[in-house]
């Protein structure tokens, strides 16, 4: 798969792997490069900003819709190159925000994914993400590109996503 | 009135073309920049303070009663003798006549130009029927210690929307209420539906009294163990806030077979939050659908959300069919053939929203969608701006705590709810 950005070139031409892969593969995930990871519909609401790049992304739903099948799953898990502030990883839910009880879905998603990044296999990409909430760049959010936006600013529902560190759905990302 | 006694009928309206709305602009004139409103049934301005709103509101006023409006002058014997500086004084308030700048402002109703020097005088056609009734902000001033005020007792500079509002309460109280000693709930005033929370909520169970000793007709709050009444003074801001706006109800929603008061088709109400816990803010507007039932074209500025919170559900019941279960469910009303009808007629009412920002164009924020890219729009003309960052400063909060020891909540949720 394609490589982007100047991390992913760099480690194309070191044959180094990124951080975000190193530690996916050792909680057993499938790193792929890029953002190849989000479905091809989520990929284009998810950008980061000017000189930061993405080197690897898994698809964590997937990865457990075997060994989990009724778990309520998180999707995505993305490694982020933010410059000088070195790699770090970020987790993307695209979830439909048509109703406000759609909230403690998402919410019992990043139980889940909280609940994964405390094993011990996972510690490298519980230390990525934390070195995202360091750098003041969120960790989880929540992408609803299209369909009803009703989940009011000011709502219960709302300060309960603040309350768990989540803000409310965007239609468009820029990590 | 209890259930089973019939109310008046909301107009029938017939399937025809649809109406192309009216539209005021205004450029230029006070801290307004540029403001193109067109009206639906219920058209809500919001917007920071001194942004124009009031301005904007008196001036459709000013525009549609013209002649209605220089007639009463006249009849309260106020002579401006064509000073149109004069005028403009004394109907928006002392000095407002700055506000118009001969070479800049421009003022158009519909398809016709004005200037506010024009409207400062009486038209050629002499057409005076009053057809907007106007309940302002400043509401409270017109019931000094709960006795009424009317025209005369203002002083020039005080604004004429005031003025004349607080002589048509003046007049309700004095005349048509005259020898009754309960205001509310009065039986044959606004169906029980609407009593019930206006009572709960609004006066605590307590009843709106006139009180005539002292050779003066006093409002008063009944309340049991309190002989006497209880004084203007002494009843809670809000209480104080909704009495005149409930009078105004009154005047609007005639006892009798009447739907409508002769004449008016505009209600322009500012501020119906005015001192109000949002239990209070839901029975006003309920009382405010009621008017829309009634055939009245409504127009509210407001700072609360909860007005705006009405405007965004119905704006989704309708997209995504809703019924009238649903607007009885919003408002808690009982299943019965008043709240049936009225959430019928509400979910087929065209309704607005304009955000007046500061040194800006107004603009349309009708969808109110949460997720739009404008702020004004998904923040509501920033009725929700301080929440949302209230809520983005939490989380940033609950991120940088994240290398501590992590918090182990539950959502209650069984699991393999809401997988994707």
């Amino acid at each position: 798969m394609k490589a982007t950005g100047r991390a992913a070139d760099k480690s194309q031409k070191t044959g180094q792997k990124s951080a975000f892969a190193a530690a996916a593969e050792a909680a057993g995930l499938l790193p792929v490069k890029g953002k190849s990871a989000v479905k091809g519909q989520y990929q284009t609401g998810i950008a980061c900003r000017t000189g930061w790049v993405f080197t690897d992304s898994v698809d964590v739903d997937t990865a457990y819709l075997a060994a989990e099948p009724e778990s309520v799953r998180w999707d995505y898990g993305l490694g982020l190159e933010a410059g000088p502030r070195g790699e770090m990883a970020v987790w993307v839910e695209p979830h439909p925000a048509s109703s406000a009880r759609e909230v403690a879905k998402v919410i019992a998603k990043l139980d889940w994914l909280e609940a994964k990044l405390a094993l011990a296999k996972y510690k490298g990409l519980r230390m990525l993400t934390d070195k995202a909430a360091a750098a003041g760049v969120r960790r989880f959010h929540w992408l609803a590109m299209t369909g009803g936006m009703r989940i009011r600013p000011g709502s219960k529902e709302a300060a309960l996503l603040s309350s768990r560190g989540l803000h409310l759905p965007r239609r468009h990302l820029e990590l | 009135m209890n259930e089973n006694t019939p109310l008046p009928a909301a107009p029938k309206t017939r399937q025809k073309r649809k109406p192309r709305p009216d539209v005021l602009r205004l450029e230029h004139v006070g801290p307004i920049q540029k403001a193109e409103v067109s009206f639906g049934d219920l058209t809500v301005i919001v917007g920071p303070q001194a942004t124009g709103k009031s301005i904007f509101l008196q001036t459709l006023k000013l525009v549609l009663d013209r002649d209605s409006i220089h007639d009463t002058f006249k009849h309260h014997s106020v002579a401006f003798n064509g000073n149109s500086d004069a005028f403009l004084g004394g109907y928006y308030g002392k000095g407002m006549a700055a506000a118009w700048k001969e070479d800049r402002s421009k003022l158009r109703w519909n398809t016709k130009a004005f200037t506010l020097p024009q409207l400062a005088k009486p038209s050629k056609a002499q057409h005076q029927e009053e057809r907007l009734f106007f309940v302002p902000a400043q509401r409270v001033m017109s019931l000094r210690d709960g006795v009424t005020q009317n025209f005369g007792q203002f002083n020039y500079g005080d604004p004429y929307t005031l003025r004349y509002f607080s002589d048509a309460v003046h007049d309700l109280l004095q005349n048509e209420f005259g020898a009754k000693g309960n205001l509310f709930p009065q039986p044959n005033r606004l169906n029980d539906t609407l009593r019930k929370p206006i009572t709960e909520h609004l006066f605590g169970g307590s009843t709106l009294a006139v009180d005539a000793n002292d050779f003066t007709k006093r409002l008063v709050l009944k309340i049991a163990g309190h002989k006497e009444g209880l004084p203007f003074l002494a009843w809670s801001a809000g209480q104080r806030e909704f009495t005149p706006l409930l009078l105004g109800l009154y005047w609007l929603c005639p006892a009798g077979k009447l739907s409508k008061r002769a004449g008016i088709d505009w209600v322009v109400i500012e501020e119906p939050e005015m001192g109000l816990h949002p239990q209070g803010i839901a029975t006003v507007l309920l009382v405010v659908m009621e008017l829309l039932r009634r055939g009245y074209r409504v127009v509210l500025s407001t700072h609360s959300p909860v007005v705006l919170d009405l405007v965004w559900a119905l704006q989704e019941f309708k997209q995504l069919g809703g019924t009238e279960s649903d607007v009885r469910a919003l408002f808690d009303l009982p299943n019965n053939d008043f709240a049936k009808g009225l959430g019928r007629v509400i979910l087929q009412k065209d309704c607005r929203v304009y955000f007046f920002d500061r040194n800006q164009t107004v603009r349309d924020i009708s969808k109110l969608d949460p997720g739009a890219t404008d702020s004004a729009e998904s923040e509501w003309g920033g009725l929700t701006g301080f929440a949302s960052r209230t809520g983005e400063t939490i989380a940033d909060l609950v991120d940088r705590q994240a290398t501590r020891p992590r918090r182990k909540k539950s959502t209650g949720l069984p699991n393999g709810v809401g997988a994707t």
